[in-house]
């Protein structure tokens, strides 16, 4: 086993220089700092842990239905006392109008909206996230009856082509904002915002797109705070006002996309494994014409991992039609740990190979 | 980062990438075989088939590991924002799924081959 790792781990190649692969390993390295430093702040404050904006819905008009989500990302219930919006069109004090519980806290992972509308807004909004829904309690939930506000200078007054929000705490410094369509830095500065953190997004003036925080890792975990990561603001195409859901989807998916595709992946692990077994069988082969060891019971041991995740797969595809979160970890880990150890066995035969075929 | 109406995380979540990265290294793998396989093919005479091998190799990078980090850094993340994006994630697993399959199918035969040939 010596001699095999000596064979994979020399730091100099034969023209005394460093192998090739490691500086690719350095550049892929490099990509991915450079695309981790690229990701940058979501809010002015770089904080996503307390009161933010969540979601803005102008319209087509600036004097239809229109909407601003707040969500306490906290993980605590949070007075709305001296919290106020600050827009092009005037401010609105939100003290009071989010008493979500009847004791003027909005509760912790909580969303509140204002909106201009007496009553719920967009019903085939509602009707699209309401069918959607994965649980009752996720129903439930959707059916959050909206803030109305009577009077509001602000709220049915955006401009849906160029408009700018901002969120002011209690010490009246700057939360959170959002600005689209391009306004100008004076008009920014008079609203108190000298950050350009998310200062020049798309324009929503659609009646069926908003502008709405997207989570960094695609999932809003209802019930906790704190963990929903949300992330910049991009264009949705289905505003979800009142809701930190993800939708399922209301297409069927149908034979081919759900169990020919279920058998399809578990019957490719399968022969992927297979195939990686009988490469240790040809090792052993090797192993037995040359009289040589090749490691062939490390190759028949590495691709279990393999095999476990194929396991794992179809377990969760007949207990419930898809890989579940939980059991993507060790399915998925397998599978890596299965992976490194192919290359490592593999690269030992090879050599180990290399060498038996160049001295005969 | 965002791209038009789209958001892009490239880190996605520790599991998908683990997966990813899994069947990239399964890829480097059968290329490393392919070497060995082309040369004892050739000692016994027979068609190379380990190009095979290295289209294998290719198909799970290209069709799998690809698609399925482009799944979770791009479609995964943009699913609270647009619904339509469902339809693709299932069209991206399905293309996953046949791509591995047909990889593991290139994979097995010429190992297959081979150790049948050096049985007789």
């Amino acid at each position: 086993m010596t001699q095999s790792f000596l064979l994979i781990f020399q730091p100099k190649n034969r023209a005394g220089r460093r192998p090739r692969k490691l500086v690719a390993l350095a550049m892929c390295l490099s990509l991915m700092v450079f695309l981790l430093a690229a990701c940058g702040e979501v809010t002015p404050t770089d904080k996503t842990t307390g009161l933010l904006i969540n979601e803005v819905f102008t319209g087509q008009a600036s004097d239809g239905v229109q909407w601003i989500e707040l969500l306490n990302n906290s993980d605590t219930d949070l007075a709305l006392e001296g919290y106020r919006l600050d827009t092009t069109r005037g401010t609105l004090d939100v003290s009071g109008l989010a008493s979500a519980n009847g004791r003027g806290l909005l509760p912790k992972g909580a969303i509140v909206v204002f909106s201009n509308a007496p009553k719920q807004v967009n019903d085939q909004i509602y009707q699209l996230l309401y069918e959607a829904a994965p649980t009752d309690a996720d129903k439930a939930n959707i059916r959050r009856p909206l803030l109305p506000i009577s009077e509001s200078k602000i709220i049915g007054k955006l401009d849906p082509n160029k408009d700018f929000v901002v969120l002011k705490g209690t010490d009246g410094k700057v939360v959170d904002q959002v600005g689209w369509g391009g306004v100008d830095q004076g008009v920014r500065a008079s609203l108190g915002a000298d950050s350009d953190i998310n200062t020049n997004l798309p324009t929503p003036k659609y009646n069926d797109k908003s502008l709405g925080r997207t989570p960094q890792f695609g999932q809003r975990p209802a019930n906790d705070p704190g963990q929903i990561n949300p992330g910049p603001f991009t264009l949705h195409n289905t505003p979800t006002p009142g809701t930190n859901t993800t939708p399922r989807s209301l297409i069927s998916r149908g034979f081919v996309l759900n169990e020919l595709t279920n058998a399809i992946a578990a019957i490719g692990g399968a022969l992927l494994w297979v195939a990686f077994f009988i490469i240790a069988l040809v090792a052993k082969r090797f192993e037995t014409l040359s009289e040589q060891k090749t490691y062939w019971q490390y190759l028949m041991a590495a691709p279990a991992g393999i095999f476990i995740y194929t396991v794992i797969q179809v377990q969760d595809f007949v207990r419930q039609g898809s890989l579940s979160d939980f059991w993507s970890w060790p399915a998925f880990l397998a599978l890596f740990v299965s992976g490194v150890a192919c290359v490592y066995v593999i690269n030992i035969f090879r050599l180990i190979a290399k060498n038996i075929l160049q001295s005969e | 980062m965002v791209f038009g109406d789209y958001f892009y995380n490239p880190l996605t979540s520790s599991p998908a990438l683990f997966l990813d990265f899994g069947f990239l290294f399964l890829a480097i793998a059968l290329f490393w075989f392919a070497r060995i396989l082309g040369e004892l093919l050739e000692i016994i005479q027979k068609p190379p088939l380990e190009n095979m091998v290295r289209v294998s190799g290719w198909l799970l990078i290209l069709t799998f590991s690809v698609p399925h980090y482009l799944a979770r850094a791009v479609i995964y993340p943009n699913l609270t924002a647009d619904q339509g994006l469902w339809t693709w994630l299932f069209i991206f697993r399905t293309f996953s799924s046949v791509g591995a399959l047909v990889a593991a199918i290139l994979a097995l035969v010429p190992v297959y081959m081979y150790w049948r040939w050096t049985s007789k």
